[in-house]
C-alpha cells in the first residue's frame, strides 16, 4: 500500500489560519490502511482544529467526507456541489489523491495534511516498512526478493559495497545491509548464480512522470484517441 | 419472480414540437408528465430505470422513463455563397421574420438560394416554397429561386412547389451556384436554356439554412449517460435496438433529437415513444428479470472497472462494492469479462458453465476449433447456415455467448490449453452491437491474446476475430471454412 504519516498539527493549523470554512476530505483505502487518512483520522483532524480555533478565538466551520479512493475520478465527483462554499479543502490522501483532487477542484486551494511516505508493508499495528521505491523495472527475482534500489542505502544493484559490516550498512549499526541479506538469502536457495554476473543499471531516465497502460488496454487507448 | 413498484412519471426534455407531441400522448395513458423548456433546465440526473432523480431547477424529482426531445436548430449558409449578411442580404428565418411583420413593402424581386451549401433537402424546400407562396399574396413581386437539386420527397410538397409556380414564381435549377455582388444587388448565373451568362438585379437576396442538432445534445448525452453520434445527435444507428430505445433503460429518444424530421414523422414518433414508455412503465409494477449480471460483493475490489464498461449504465457503487441495477442489466457481460476480480457473474452464463461448454468442445474431438459465437449475430447466422444445409465442418464447435464483448480472456487460454486447434470469437459488425462497444472490446481482448500467444509460442493466427450479421449465413460459412482449414 501507500503508507502516509500525518502531518504535525501546527504545520496543517498555519496551512488554514486564514480559512474561515474548511472541508476535510479523507480516503478509504491506502491512508486509512496505514492509519493516517480514514475516517477516524478526518474526525480527530477536524476536532483538533476546531478546539483550536476555539480557543483562537477565531471558529473555524468544518465539512468533511471520507472518499473511497481519491485517485479515481468518480469518487471525486462525489463532492461536487457540496465543497464549493469552502475556503478551502483539507486532503488526508496520499500525495497522488491530494493533487488529483486539487486537479478536479482548481478554483478551491487544496493543503496536505500528511506526508507520504512509502510503498510499503504493515509490520504491525500502525508499524509500516518501505519496501519499493517503483523503479520501474523490477529485480527482485535476481535477488531473492529483497530490494536493492530500497533497502541498499546506495541502491547498489551489484553488492556489497565495502562498507558492509557483519550484516549491517556502513551508514548505521542498526540497518541490515541489503546486499548481506540478498547473499544470505540466495545461499539458502542455492541460487547464488544469480548475483555472480554484473548487472546492468536500471534506466533511471525513467524517473519521469509515467503514464502506465496495461497491455491490454494499449489498442483501445490508442482508437480512443483517434 | 420478484415485483418491484416503480416511479411512472415521465420526464420530456425540450419543450420542442416534438417533446409537446410526446407530452400529450404520454397524458393521454395517463402518466403525470413534466415538460423542460431546454436541455439545460435538466441540472442532474441520478439513478436507474423507473427511479431517476432529476435535479431541476425546482429541486429533486423523481421520474420512471426520460424523453429527450431536443430539436435542431438552423444556421444560415452566407459563407457557401461568399456573402456575408447586410440589409439585402438575409437567411431564410430573418426573411420569414419579414413577412410576418409585413415589413416587405417596396420590395420587387426576391431571390431564393437553395441547395448548393448544402445537399438539398425536403424541410429546407418546403420553407422556400411557404416563403414564395407568401410573396405571391403580395402585390408586384416577383420571387426567383435559385435551386440545384430540387428535393420534393415529403408529403405535399411537390403541390405547394406548383402552387408557387402557378402564381408565378420563377425557378432556375444550375449546376453552379450563382454569382452574386458583395451588396447583394447583382446576380450573374449561368442559365442552362439559353447556355448563356444572365443577370439579375435583386432587392433581396434570401440564403438557406441548414439544420445542425441541438447544441445541448453533448452535455444531456453527458448527464443521462448515454452515447452520441458522431453527428451530435442523441442516437447511434444501432440495427437491434428500436430507433426511440437508447443503450439504456427507461431513457428515449425522440423525434428530432435523433434525426431530421417533418411534421409527419413527428406525428408518428411520438406515438411510437408513447408505446415504448407504456411498455416500459405499465402499471408500474415490474417483474425484476432474473438472468441479470450479478457482483459478489466480497470479491468486489470497487475498481470501478465494471461501471466504466457497461454499454446501458446499469452499475453503481454502494459503500465498498459495486451493484447492479436488475432493471436496466441486459445482460450483455460485458462487465464480467473486464471484472479484475471475477465477481461478476450472468445468470444465464455463468463461468463455470461456459467452462463445462468449452469441456464438451473437446469429447469427440482432440483438437476442436472453439468458436464463440454472438448470439445477435454470428450465432443466429450459424442456425441458419445449418437450416440451409451448408456442411459446417465437424471440427467447428461454436458456444453461444450473449454479446462478444462476454468472451473473457479466459476462455481463448482456457480453449488452447486444453489443445484447441483453433479459437474463434464471431461478434457483430463494428458500429453494429446490441450492446454498443461488446464487438469492439472483443477485437481488442482477441488482439491482446494474439499478441500473448505469440510470446508463448502460439501461432497468433490460431485466433480469429470476425464479424457477421445475423442473415449472413453463407459469409459466415466461408469464414468458418477457411478457418477451419487454416488451423486444422
Ligand atoms: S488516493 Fe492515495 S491513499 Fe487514497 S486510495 Fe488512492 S493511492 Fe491510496
Ligand atoms: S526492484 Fe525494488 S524498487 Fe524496483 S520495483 Fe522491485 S521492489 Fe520496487
Ligand atoms: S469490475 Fe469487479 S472488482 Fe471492479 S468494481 Fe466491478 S465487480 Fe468490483
Ligand atoms: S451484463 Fe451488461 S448490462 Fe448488465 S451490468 Fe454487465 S455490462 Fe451492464
Amino acid at each position: 500500500m501507500i503508507v502516509a504519516e500525518r502531518k504535525p498539527f501546527d504545520e496543517i493549523k498555519s496551512m488554514v489560519k486564514d480559512c474561515k470554512k474548511v472541508f476535510t476530505v479523507g480516503c478509504s483505502t491506502c491512508v486509512a490502511v496505514c492509519l493516517a487518512g480514514g475516517e477516524k483520522e478526518v474526525g480527530i483532524l477536524n476536532s483538533e482544529l476546531e478546539i483550536a480555533r476555539n480557543a483562537d478565538g477565531n471558529p473555524i466551520e468544518i465539512g468533511t467526507a471520507t472518499l473511497q479512493r481519491q485517485c479515481d475520478t468518480e469518487f471525486l465527483l462525489e463532492l461536487k456541489g457540496k465543497i464549493e462554499d469552502y475556503d478551502a479543502i483539507i486532503s488526508m490522501a496520499c500525495g497522488a489523491g491530494i493533487q488529483f483532487l486539487a486537479e478536479h477542484y482548481p478554483d478551491i486551494p487544496v493543503f496536505p495534511a500528511v506526508d507520504t511516505t512509502s510503498i510499503g508493508i504493515n509490520k504491525d499495528v500502525g508499524v509500516y516498512e518501505e519496501r519499493c521505491r517503483a523503479c520501474g523495472t523490477c529485480v527482485l527475482g535476481m535477488t531473492g526478493g529483497i530490494c536493492p534500489v530500497t533497502m541498499c542505502a546506495k541502491g547498489l544493484y551489484n553488492g556489497p559495497c565495502g562498507g558492509t559490516n557483519l550484516g549491517s550498512c556502513e551508514i548505521n549499526k542498526d540497518q541490515a545491509c541489503a546486499w548481506f541479506k540478498i547473499h544470505e538469502r540466495l545461499v539458502k536457495q542455492d541460487r547464488l548464480q544469480n548475483i555472480m554476473d554484473v548487472t546492468p543499471p536500471n534506466d533511471w531516465r525513467n524517473q519521469i512522470p509515467r503514464t502506465t497502460i496495461q497491455p491490454a488496454y494499449k489498442e483501445r487507448c490508442e482508437e480512443q484517441k483517434a | 419472480m420478484t415485483e418491484i413498484t416503480i416511479n411512472t412519471d415521465v420526464l420530456v426534455v425540450g419543450a420542442t414540437s416534438i417533446g409537446l407531441k410526446v407530452a400529450e400522448e404520454v397524458k393521454n395513458l395517463d402518466y403525470n408528465v413534466e415538460v423542460l423548456k431546454s436541455p439545460q433546465d435538466l441540472k442532474g440526473l441520478k439513478g436507474f430505470a423507473g427511479d431517476f432523480t432529476a435535479t431541476l431547477d425546482s429541486g429533486e424529482k423523481k421520474f420512471g422513463a426520460i424523453v429527450t426531445a431536443t430539436d435542431f436548430i438552423t444556421k444560415p449558409l452566407f459563407e457557401s455563397y461568399n456573402l456575408s449578411p447586410n440589409d439585402k442580404i438575409i437567411s431564410q428565418s430573418d426573411f420569414e421574420k419579414l413577412t410576418e411583420s409585413d415589413s416587405l413593402n417596396g420590395t420587387k424581386s426576391v431571390v431564393f438560394l437553395a441547395g448548393f451549401g448544402q445537399e438539398g433537402n425536403p424541410l429546407v424546400m418546403k420553407r422556400v416554397f411557404k416563403s414564395v407562396l407568401d410573396l405571391c399574396e403580395l402585390e408586384d413581386v416577383n420571387p426567383y429561386v435559385f435551386v440545384n437539386n430540387l428535393k420534393v420527397a415529403s408529403k405535399g410538397l411537390e403541390r405547394l412547389y406548383k402552387e408557387g409556380r402557378d402564381k408565378g414564381a420563377i425557378y432556375f435549377k444550375l449546376l453552379e451556384k450563382p454569382e452574386i455582388s458583395e451588396d447583394g444587388s447583382k446576380l450573374v448565373y449561368m442559365d442552362q436554356v439559353m447556355r448563356s451568362e444572365m443577370e439579375l438585379y435583386p432587392d433581396l437576396v434570401v440564403v438557406e439554412e441548414e439544420y445542425v442538432p441541438c447544441i445541448d445534445n453533448t452535455n444531456l448525452a453527458c448527464d443521462l449517460n448515454i452515447k452520441i453520434a458522431k453527428d451530435g445527435l442523441l442516437q447511434m444507428d444501432n440495427v437491434h435496438r428500436f430507433p426511440v430505445d437508447t443503450a439504456r433503460k427507461g431513457i428515449f429518444v425522440a423525434g428530432t433529437a435523433r434525426r431530421l424530421m417533418n411534421e409527419d414523422d413527428i406525428a408518428t414518433d411520438s406515438k411510437v415513444v408513447a408505446l415504448k414508455i407504456k411498455e416500459f412503465l405499465g402499471n408500474g409494477t415490474i417483474e425484476v428479470p432474473q438472468n441479470v449480471a450479478v457482483i459478489d460483493g466480497d470479491k468486489c475490489a470497487i475498481c470501478l472497472t465494471c461501471y466504466r464498461c457497461c454499454p446501458h449504465g446499469a452499475i453503481y457503487w454502494q459503500q465498498d462494492e459495486a451493484v447492479v441495477s436488475a432493471l436496466d442489466c441486459q445482460a450483455c457481460g460485458n462487465c464480467a469479462s473486464e471484472c479484475p476480480q471475477d465477481a461478476i457473474q450472468l445468470e444465464d452464463y455463468k463461468d463455470s458453465s461456459i467452462n463445462s461448454e468449452i469441456e464438451k468442445c473437446f469429447a469427440d474431438e482432440k483438437a476442436p476449433v472453439v468458436a464463440f459465437c454472438c448470439q445477435n449475430s454470428a450465432y443466429e447466422a450459424l442456425s441458419m447456415a445449418s437450416e440451409f444445409d451448408f456442411e459446417i465442418p465437424e471440427s467447428f464447435k461454436p458456444i453461444k455467448v450473449p454479446c462478444a464483448g462476454k468472451v473473457d480472456a479466459d476462455y481463448i487460454l482456457k480453449a488452447f490449453s486444453k489443445g484447441a486447434a483453433g479459437v474463434a470469437v464471431l461478434a457483430c459488425h463494428p458500429g453494429n452491437c446490441k450492446s454498443e462497444h461488446g464487438n469492439t472490446y472483443a477485437k481488442w481482448r482477441v488482439e491482446d491474446i494474439k499478441s500473448k500467444l505469440e510470446v508463448i509460442g502460439v501461432d497468433k493466427e490460431r485466433v480469429l476475430f470476425s464479424t457477421v450479421a445475423s442473415n449472413m449465413a453463407s459469409a459466415l460459412y466461408g469464414t468458418v471454412k477457411d478457418f477451419v482449414n487454416k488451423v486444422k
